[in-house]
């Protein structure tokens, strides 16, 4: 379902937001750890950190699998990637349109130039 | 110093700029207290500013650097004198540009609570009038602390807010961009082919953009809504995604972006260049489109720090 998807893009960018979470995924992007890894360099509460884990596994960046009585956590690559994308393009948005103003605006005085020599 | 001067006499060597600010006066106090949060708002359009050291208490100092536009650097020095939070903060500031002469001034700000608002009352008392005149004309100090004003107002409520110099004078802008013709050789989305598939533009308070391109073999639609047209200064317009037949539509990629945006665009001559402030807030939107806006508009000014950087690296490593 493109709707669904569309939408956990959103989440996605939400759970971006939050410098605690992006830690996490930063932790997690050179390998799986189990909750309590997880939330050693952060100064909060374990039930913080399953909040912000939570958050993170709605926006499906996250995901647990249980190993003995312990869960691993792994992060979801390919909707890191997509988000990424996402936020990206937004980021540029208006930077992007600048510059191309700027190319217009140096083309169009550049042929204007051009057209007075030639009269 | 003349004894017993009645108190309005301080008036002809007073600034005075009032400004009420969409935000609760807990944040508004907020942006002011923190270093980090008000270098990012601090001076007129286009300026950065640079904190060197910083200790907001009574008696601490602030000393900062201003970045303009151009690269010319302007030294600040300040002495907190009162911080009565979150009512009133009084400084005094001697700075001025680099080799150039300096100014000195005594800075209240008064923070006044009006519930989801504040009015924020800035006054500045120099010694002489002939030093208010000076900065008034040199610096263009009004103008500049309402800008100030203005950047505050959007860092408090979460707009996005972008600056850029560029090489071409002001008329020459404001054509690219109220010219139907000109604005699609450059509005377009990076590295699509697109191509227009209607130009209609009524260029007045109320007057409607519409305006569709096909790209990658899909059609899309926007729809602007001027509310001010004021050549060649200052262009507001709301924006939204719309039909082929003018009717508002979501973000086709983002279901919670907000259904409308206003977008500010001003004009001001900066030497033969031009100095763009463009603003973009969201409209009469709920709670989560809010969210969704000022998340995204967070990301627009840091990025996102390391993470995805770390992230890349790592990728590229596995792939």
């Amino acid at each position: 379902m493109v709707n669904s998807q569309e939408h956990s893009l959103d989440l996605a960018f939400g759970a971006l937001a939050h410098p605690i979470r992006r830690g996490i995924l930063a932790r997690l992007s050179s390998g799986e750890a189990s909750v309590a890894e997880l939330a050693k360099p952060f100064r909060v509460s374990a039930p913080a950190i399953t909040k912000h884990m939570r958050v993170l596994e709605d926006a499906g960046l996250l995901s647990r699998r249980k190993e003995g009585r312990r869960h691993r956590c792994r992060l979801e690559e390919r909707r890191l990637k997509e988000a990424e994308l996402w936020i990206e393009r937004q980021r540029a948005f208006w930077n992007d349109r600048l510059d191309a103003l700027e190319r217009y605006l140096k083309e169009d005085a550049g042929r204007a130039n051009a057209n007075r020599r030639i009269r | 110093m003349k004894k017993n001067v009645p108190a309005n006499a301080a008036s002809d060597r007073e600034i005075v700029i009032v400004r009420v600010i969409d935000a609760p006066r807990e944040r508004v106090w907020r942006a002011f207290a923190d270093a980090d949060e008000i270098a990012k708002w601090w001076g007129p359009y286009g300026f950065s500013d640079r904190t060197q050291e910083r200790e907001f208490r009574p008696g601490g100092t602030w000393r900062h650097v201003m970045i303009g536009p151009d690269g010319a650097e302007y030294l600040n020095l300040a002495r907190f004198e009162e911080i009565v939070e979150p009512e009133r903060i009084v400084y005094t500031n001697g700075g001025g540009k680099k080799d150039g002469p300096g100014t000195h001034f005594r800075q209240t700000w008064e923070f006044k609570d009006l519930g989801e608002k504040t009015e924020l009352t800035l006054r500045l008392v120099f010694d002489t009038r002939a030093e208010r005149d000076f900065v008034v004309k040199e610096f263009g100090a009004i103008e500049g602390g309402r800008q100030t004003l203005t950047r505050l107002n959007a860092h408090a409520t979460g707009a996005f807010a972008l600056f850029r110099l560029v090489d071409a004078p002001r008329e020459r802008v404001w054509r690219a961009w109220t010219r139907p013709e000109q604005l699609e050789k450059w509005f377009g989305p990076k590295g699509a082919q697109t191509k227009t598939l209607s130009t209609e533009m009524e260029l007045k308070p109320g007057g409607v953009y519409h305006h569709g391109m096909r790209m990658d073999g899909r059609e899309m639609w926007g729809r602007w809504t001027f509310r001010e047209v004021d050549p060649p200064a200052r262009l507001a317009w709301v924006n939204c995604f719309s039909d082929a037949r003018g009717a508002i539509t979501r973000h086709p990629m983002s279901p919670l972006w907000p259904l409308e945006l206003l977008t500010t665009v001003t004009l001001q001559d900066f030497g033969p260049k031009t100095l763009i402030a463009l603003f973009w807030e969201p409209l009469g939107a709920n709670a989560e489109e809010l969210k969704t806006f000022r998340d995204a508009a967070a990301g627009m000014r840091q990025g996102w720090g390391g993470t995805f950087e770390q992230l890349d690296a790592y990728l590229k490593e596995k792939e």
